[in-house]
């Protein structure tokens, strides 16, 4: 059984395995040469002289920012491809051929036919996707913020994204044991995985643990990489000051020091929510357990799709 | 004489339509069964019950005394399964697919598959998706034979063959049945097709069986009788009379002896099994419609 299952999937497996580790190998070279780039460029701005120092941080950046772009969105959609490609053809194209019914009829259980398949499928697509997260994390580590922060490649690194790809190809494997259909079955894990990325990312990942809030016009109470929620203006007792911040802000004209000292004068506060950088792997280790928790039941739902016919 | 499929009150239904409604049916060990009726009549309905793809709605389906939904294993491995449209994957070449059959099936008898289909001249690095339509035939049946099952389901095994094909497969499912005495149940709505090879007759209409029984002792028992023209009202509904056609002059029973002779006006003639078969299938149909048939002949 696990020889049919690799010889009828092998194309899509090499192919994941194939991206896994070059991919993987990719960003650590980008990462080893990040790494060795800092160092010269720390090098050079140690010692006071400011013009060397300017010229390598620029070289610096002209040499490596060109990547991050690109790779971002492909760090973003890969989960997606293997959902589609891997996942939702996995079962969908049994039915399509009717060769279930020749599956099903040798001499092992659907049973034992459908955890072979489910753990060969979700086995080798995470065992890409995991030294891709690692990769990627440390990639992300090793720039230091100057060319993206931590909270902004959140879902691109790191558990979570080794989550989204597990998802993602349950997903497609569970859409496609319901919907029967290779193409019928890829439309419903595209929309599904979109929708409950956005979901999460913009209902659920916020509110993993209450926001704190600063004062704007005491600066230094949210230091580090943080992750800015939104801002309310509140006055002097803690009530929401919506009309009268509306009020100063359409009056504001010169005024000596920054906005929020302004504000705090005419007895407004500004609150900032946000998330701190400690929250960061708490946030990933909640998202991952998220995401394979809902990898689990569409394990789940498969499995009861294909018991119940 | 043991019983190789054994259905009891089954059936199943699909919405609100029933595929199989009632279904008892005793299918004896050793034979070559002919499972024949229209489209849509239940037969798929009823393999794919036999080898555990669906389950019955009511009653049970039993192969050698397993339940193939209960008890998958023991039952699946007696069974051999040649489903609808012979599903293979097409993209395994042909040694990869006895590879599947030696790796999925216990019992699997590797040197006679592979005799079989070298025999047949089937070029086993060739994939299965571009193999002649025949050849793939002949590969599906190697596969469902390789799993050294008891009884043998074919769903029509020799739809979209050419006659040379068809000759072919029936040919080596004749003398793998008669070599390892299985038993062998086949699908089909054309019984002149079966009729060489099968000495057991089911006909199945509406989701019921209409007839079954040993092909010769049918035979022996029915007869078509010819005469004059008689008013069809006048023909009793009883189980003797199975059919019954009138043209301007003439009018034909099919009927079911009883050891009386007819009267006199009546020519006697031999059955065939088509003849047979389209009688029962009719004969179910007349239960529930109006007979436009026989009135459009007798006006």
């Amino acid at each position: 059984m696990i020889w049919l299952t690799w010889r009828l999937h092998r194309g899509e497996l090499a192919v994941a395995i194939t991206v896994g580790v070059c991919l993987a190998a990719f960003v650590a070279l980008l990462t080893w040469n990040i790494a060795a780039a800092m160092t010269g460029v720390q090098a050079a701005c140690a010692g006071h002289s400011s013009s060397g120092c300017q010229l390598t941080s620029m070289d610096f950046n002209t040499t490596f920012a060109g990547f991050f772009t690109p790779l971002g969105a492909v760090l973003l959609v890969l989960p997606c491809l293997a959902g589609l490609f891997i996942g939702a053809p996995a079962i969908a194209r049994e039915f399509e051929h009717g060769t279930m019914r020749l599956a099903w009829t040798q001499g092992v259980t659907r049973r034992r036919w459908l955890i072979t398949k489910i753990a060969a499928i979700i086995g080798v697509t995470a065992c890409s996707a995991a030294p891709i997260a690692l990769a990627s994390s440390l990639l992300i580590r090793s720039q230091g913020g100057t060319f993206t922060s931590e909270w902004s490649s959140f879902d691109l690194q790191g558990p979570v994204f080794f989550s989204y790809v597990v998802f993602a190809t349950a997903l497609g494997i569970a859409a496609g044991s319901l919907v029967r259909r290779v193409v019928p079955a890829m439309a419903v894990t595209l929309v599904g995985y979109v929708a409950a990325r956005l979901a999460v990312g913009q209902l659920a990942r916020p509110n993993y643990l209450p926001p704190l809030e600063s004062d704007l016009s005491r600066p230094g109470t949210a230091t580090g990489d943080t992750w800015i929620l939104g801002q309310r203006p509140v006055d002097l007792y803690g009530h929401s000051a919506n009309q009268q911040y509306a009020q100063l802000m359409a009056n504001v004209g010169a005024f000596p020091g920054s906005i929020g000292d302004y504000l705090r004068t005419h007895g407004v506060i500004l609150l900032q929510s946000y998330q701190p950088a400690s929250r960061f792997w708490p946030f990933q280790s909640i998202e991952a357990l998220l995401f394979l928790s809902a990898a689990a039941c569409l394990v789940g739902v498969t499995a009861w799709s294909i018991r119940r016919l | 004489m043991s019983t190789a499929l054994l259905a009891t009150a089954l059936g199943k239904r699909y919405g609100t339509e029933w595929a199989l409604r009632d279904f008892n049916v005793q299918v004896p060990a050793g034979r070559i069964v002919a499972l024949v009726g229209p489209n849509g009549a239940g037969k798929t309905t009823l393999m794919n019950i036999a080898v555990g793809l669906l389950a019955p709605t009511v009653g049970e389906i039993k192969v050698f005394g397993w339940s193939p939904r209960d008890q998958p294993l023991l039952a699946l491995s007696r069974v051999g399964f040649v489903a609808q449209d012979r599903p293979l994957y097409r993209q395994l070449s042909v040694a990869e697919t006895m590879r599947m059959g030696r790796e999925l099936n216990p019992r699997w008898d590797q040197p006679a598959v592979a005799t079989r289909l070298h025999r047949l001249e089937i070029p086993f690095d060739r994939k299965v998706g571009e193999l002649s339509g025949g050849q793939a035939a002949q590969v599906s049946l190697a596969l469902a034979i390789g799993k050294r099952p008891d009884l043998l389901l074919l769903d029509e095994p020799i739809v979209n063959l050419d006659p040379l094909a068809r000759r072919e497969f029936l040919r080596e499912l004749v003398a793998a049945v008669a070599s390892d005495g299985l038993t062998a149940i086949l699908s089909s709505h054309v019984v002149s097709e079966l009729e060489r090879v099968c000495d057991y007759l089911i006909v199945v209409a509406n989701g019921r069986v209409r007839v079954m029984g040993d092909i010769d002792d049918l035979l022996g028992s029915h007869r078509l009788l010819v005469g004059p023209r008689i008013d069809p009202h006048l023909v009793t509904d009883d189980d003797t009379v199975i059919n019954h056609e009138h043209s301007q002059f003439e009018s034909a029973l099919l009927i079911k002896t009883n050891g009386h002779a007819p009267p006199s006006q009546w020519r006697v003639h031999n059955v065939s099994l088509e003849d047979l078969v389209l009688a029962y299938m009719v004969n179910s149909r007349a239960g529930s419609l109006p007979k436009p048939t026989v009135a459009e002949i007798s006006t």
